[in-house]
């Protein structure tokens, strides 16, 4: 399997805006270092300027060169965008500060599809803020599910968000892979309830979807799916969808 | 007391340690299938239940992969009451006074269930279900927080551990008096620098470590700063941990990152 990441730290210099966020870098390299040691190959690994918005817009996503669509799983650590409080249409969003690839700013619901025209991306982890707001799934998630198996995020506002986090990636990267028999993988539901909540101010929360054919297979893959089981695609019939908050 | 040479054996060492996962925390083993140890890990591992620790900190994992393949909504949920007294019963075990308890809450997953018809895209929604119970500790030492030390509990049944990981390092003396000495420096005169784009939500001493799993134990006394974002669009709050200098420390480790290539850039895409 193949892995991404997207790391963005540095807004200011040349988008103006921020701030800079000083562990987004080092989280998608503890990212990365963890699924090299469990064997995955590395697909792209850009950081600040080289990530850019088109690689999560539906069209421009198979970019040979970083497209979010072309690897199986996708780590994106970087801003978000939080509303207060969120509505069922107000949006989720990537926002990069690319030195191409413009406009910056991703409207998930709006513009990223995953697992179509030949995508390969089965797992989003999207560690920003606020990009899985829960009162906006059906509206924003639901549609990106062309194939992708599960995505993991947060759900919060404006005034309880994420904290840019230098543990938060890695302790995820290396639940879902696994370290050693005694630390098996665990599924990528499981470990992002656990590994979610570090570094998150109170009533944030931690959010795992799965597609599934049918009822059943979408609550199996919410509460089992590993990164490595292979399984195979699902239509997008149902979800399931599991959270857990901070106090 | 040096111990004997034959108490610093491995082996020895081993069934130390599934003495410890009985005693401390009342793990039952079936028979053992695997006793070993692998980087700076060792465990032993019964058909259902791995119990393992680190080498280098007072940082221990239980897993039941009877607990792991179940599902949530037909987990055991247990009072908050009998998460805690376990929690307390195995840090008093260990030694660790209660005092070091900062918060303890108990988690609980929410789980839904959504279709969609394929005709018309109408989503139809499920109630609201609970899911797994956890509860999760954090610490605090000498009223400071350590911001990564916790203990996560989920409970398979009453007094039976599903899923566990306590990562409670032992703090080095000189750490903890410069925590203090800059949570003094906190309550009088220090300034953290300014960050562009970012105003100052929060300022507290404490002590930082590296995080559960990982090779490295690296441990600092820290002032950590929240920003809120000045910007309206623009959200995840930075967070710098500055030394009594106001310079950044190092961030603690936990596996060694991958080598850059320093002129490694992306081209400019053609139209």
């Amino acid at each position: 399997m193949r892995y991404s990441t997207g790391a963005v730290g540095s807004y200011m210099a040349n988008c103006g805006v921020g701030p800079d966020l000083p562990f987004s870098v080092t989280s998608g390299r503890n990212f990365q270092a963890w699924y090299n040691l469990a064997g995955f190959q590395v697909f792209s690994h850009w950081e600040n300027g080289d990530v850019w918005g088109s690689d999560f817009r539906d069209g421009t996503d198979l970019a040979g060169d970083g497209g979010s669509d072309v690897p199986d799983v996708y780590f994106y650590n970087g801003h978000g965008s939080c509303e207060n409080p969120p509505t069922a249409t107000s949006g989720d969003f990537i926002i990069v500060c690319g030195n191409f690839g413009k406009p910056d700013v991703v409207n998930i619901g709006n513009s990223s599809r995953w697992g179509n025209d030949g995508g390969n991306l089965k797992f989003a982890f999207i560690d920003a803020s606020c990009p899985m707001d829960l009162v906006e799934l059906a509206n924003s998630w639901f549609p990106c599910f062309q194939g992708l198996h599960m995505s993991v995020g947060h759900s919060g506002d404006v005034n309880h968000d994420t904290l840019n986090s230098p543990s938060r990636g890695g302790q995820f990267a290396v639940l879902t892979t696994g370290f050693s028999i005694f630390i098996p993988a665990l599924s990528v539901g499981d470990a992002w309830m656990q590994a979610g909540l570090i570094d998150v101010q109170s009533q944030v929360c931690a959010v795992a979807l799965a597609a599934g054919n049918d009822r059943d297979d979408a609550i199996d893959r919410r509460e089992h799916e590993r990164v490595a089981d292979g399984r195979s695609n699902p239509a997008p019939n149902w979800f399931a969808w599991k959270w857990v908050c901070a106090g | 007391m040096p111990e004997r040479r034959s108490e610093l054996s491995d082996e020895a060492e081993l069934e130390l340690l599934e003495e410890l996962g009985k005693k401390v925390f009342g793990l039952r083993f079936e028979a053992i299938v695997h006793r070993a140890f692998e980087r700076n890990l060792l465990g032993v591992k019964s058909q259902n239940v791995s119990f393992s620790r680190r080498l280098d900190s007072r940082t221990f994992f239980v897993r039941d992969s009877e607990y792991s393949a179940g599902f949530s909504e037909n987990s055991f949920r247990g009072t908050a009451e009998e998460h805690f007294q376990l929690c307390h019963t195995i840090l008093k075990r260990l030694q660790i006074p209660e005092s070091e308890i900062f918060k303890e809450i108990l988690m609980k997953e929410q789980t839904q269930v959504a279709s969609i018809d394929p005709g018309s895209g109408k989503v139809t929604k499920e109630p609201v279900k609970e899911g797994k119970y956890f509860a999760r500790l954090s610490r605090q030492l000498d009223g400071m927080q350590v911001w990564d030390s916790s203990m996560i509990l989920g409970l398979a049944e009453k007094d039976r551990i599903g899923y566990l990981q306590l990562h409670w390092p032992e703090i080095p003396s000189l750490v903890l008096r410069e925590a203090q000495r800059l949570a003094h420096k906190v309550s009088t005169h220090w300034k953290p620098r300014s960050q562009a784009g970012g105003a100052i939500e929060s300022i507290d001493a404490g002590i930082i470590h590296s995080p559960a799993i990982g090779f490295f134990m690296d441990i600092y006394a820290a002032i950590r700063v929240v920003y809120r974002t000045s910007s309206d669009q623009h959200r995840q709050k930075p967070m710098y941990f500055y030394d009594r200098h106001g310079e950044e420390i190092p961030i603690p480790r936990q596996i060694t990152l991958p080598e850059r290539e320093s002129d490694r850039r992306r081209r400019e895409p053609v139209s």
